[in-house]
């Protein structure tokens, strides 16, 4: 009689899954909450077992051992980095959150396709910001909770990145290398061009931008061409691009909240 | 009834700790790590038969899912855990477990989960690391070789313990 109970529940408990999987691919309602609920719940464990917590959270009683901690983390890799972030040509005149990352997810098998940033709604952050590190573009917050966001990050299987190729600015989108006819290894990027333009190996790869710079500004570095398929019956080109960015071994990024262009447009007349 | 909720207590946490590490671990190291919860639902899973089994998965894949940054898709990892889950249990003998016996349930369950990763992959048209996966499958069968007889025997304690 037990064993029936406990069956059914399990009954019950696999058919909800499975109407939470369907909605969640559907994209319907109640799966983003679910995740930001998650986040609400774990999010601070894993805030307070990132590698910098111990430096964050300094007392202000010793000020000595401040001024040696502070002394030592200028010389700590994440102020290098924060710095190369700063100092960034292509995020030059933006504004951004500096933030760490807290959390990778390797349950699939494709590497890590989402990371946990140690900002969230408290911070000002909300979906649909662009994440970026100093080599150049990371991805887009998808998901955000009052102390954690978790980013998509380039290259995996839902996102998908309107990109300028090269000196002519060739329009052109990027996304997961598994998609199209071409099956890459992971770690390639897939490019794929909208008309017949010139793409040659070593071109670069940079941002279209999106209408008001979200989820992405214009200009930011995606990465560059690696390889460019020779496939005569193809109707457009497609190459295998090389993300700028390293992804497996990301530390510091930024959260942007606002593009390099702050200042509107002013109309031109046409002089012939 | 207080043993239950002891080595439910115990089950629990010990998932949760699985689940963070995980996820905290993978921020530390680009090395290939091991599932670190699939343990745990094997040693539970074995000690309490396929029906409760799977439902250990199922929460233990709940808990992976939504531990941000969660999982692409959410509810794959419960389904994935929740079937690791059902054939561990099916492996439960009654007595004294002979370790080989349980390193084969272990492996079965990884096979499972690992096959379910790929299966996910290809439909959601994400690329698949063949090594990683390959280097990672393996260290799994030995993490559940080694840690599925000390959980085994901890819940066993616990359960003496109560009675």
């Amino acid at each position: 009689m037990r064993d029936t109970s406990r069956r059914r529940l399990l009954v019950v408990l696999l058919a909800l899954t499975v109407v939470l999987l369907g909605v969640d691919v559907a994209g319907g309602p109640g799966a983003g909450q679910l995740r930001a609920a998650g986040g609400a719940a774990f999010g601070p464990v894993e805030r307070f077992l990132s590698p910098g917590a111990d430096a964050a959270g300094a007392g202000a009683s010793e000020a000595r051992a401040g001024v040696l901690r502070d002394q030592l983390v200028a010389q700590s890799r994440e102020a290098r980095e924060l710095a190369a972030l700063s100092g960034a040509p292509d995020l030059a005149g933006s504004t951004f959150l500096p933030a760490r990352v807290v959390g990778v997810g390797r349950q699939g098998a494709a590497g890590p396709e989402r990371v946990t940033l140690d900002l969230g709604a408290r911070d000002g952050v909300r979906t649909d910001l662009s994440v970026v590190a100093a080599e150049g573009l990371v991805g887009r917050v998808v998901a955000v909770s009052p102390w954690t966001c978790d980013v998509l990050l380039v290259g995996s299987a839902d996102l998908v990145v309107g990109v300028r190729v090269g000196a002519a600015g060739t329009l052109g989108s990027v996304g997961s290398g598994a998609r199209g006819p071409q099956h890459r290894p992971a770690g390639q990027l897939n490019l794929t061009v909208v008309e017949r333009g010139t793409v040659r190996t070593g071109d670069a790869v940079t941002t279209l931008g999106s209408v008001g710079g979200s989820p992405f500004p214009a200009g930011l570095r995606v990465g560059s061409v690696q390889h460019v398929d020779e496939a005569p019956g193809d109707l457009t080109p497609t190459a295998s691009v090389r993300p700028a960015v390293d992804l497996t071994t990301l530390d510091v990024v930024g959260v942007l909240l606002a593009g390099p262009r702050t200042t509107p447009r002013t109309p031109s007349t046409a002089t012939g | 009834m207080p043993l239950p909720s002891l080595t439910l207590t115990f089950r629990s946490l010990v998932l949760l700790l699985a689940a963070v590490t995980s996820v905290v671990l993978s921020a530390r190291t680009q090395l290939a790590l091991p599932d670190l919860v699939l343990p745990v639902v094997v040693a539970g899973a074995l000690w309490v038969g396929p029906s409760r089994g799977a439902i250990l998965g199922l929460v233990g894949g709940w808990l992976v899912d939504l531990m941000p940054p969660g999982s692409a898709v959410l509810g794959t990892a419960a389904l994935l855990y929740a079937a690791a889950g059902l054939v561990a249990g099916a492996g439960r003998r009654e007595g004294q477990t002979p370790f080989g016996w349980i390193a084969t349930v272990g492996a079965a369950a990884a096979v499972v989960v690992t096959t379910g990763r790929l299966a996910v992959a290809a439909l959601t048209g994400a690329p698949v690391q063949w090594p990683v996966v390959g280097v990672e499958l393996l260290l799994t069968v030995v993490l559940c070789a080694v840690l599925v007889p000390v959980l085994v025997r901890c819940e066993q304690r616990l359960a003496r313990g109560r009675g």
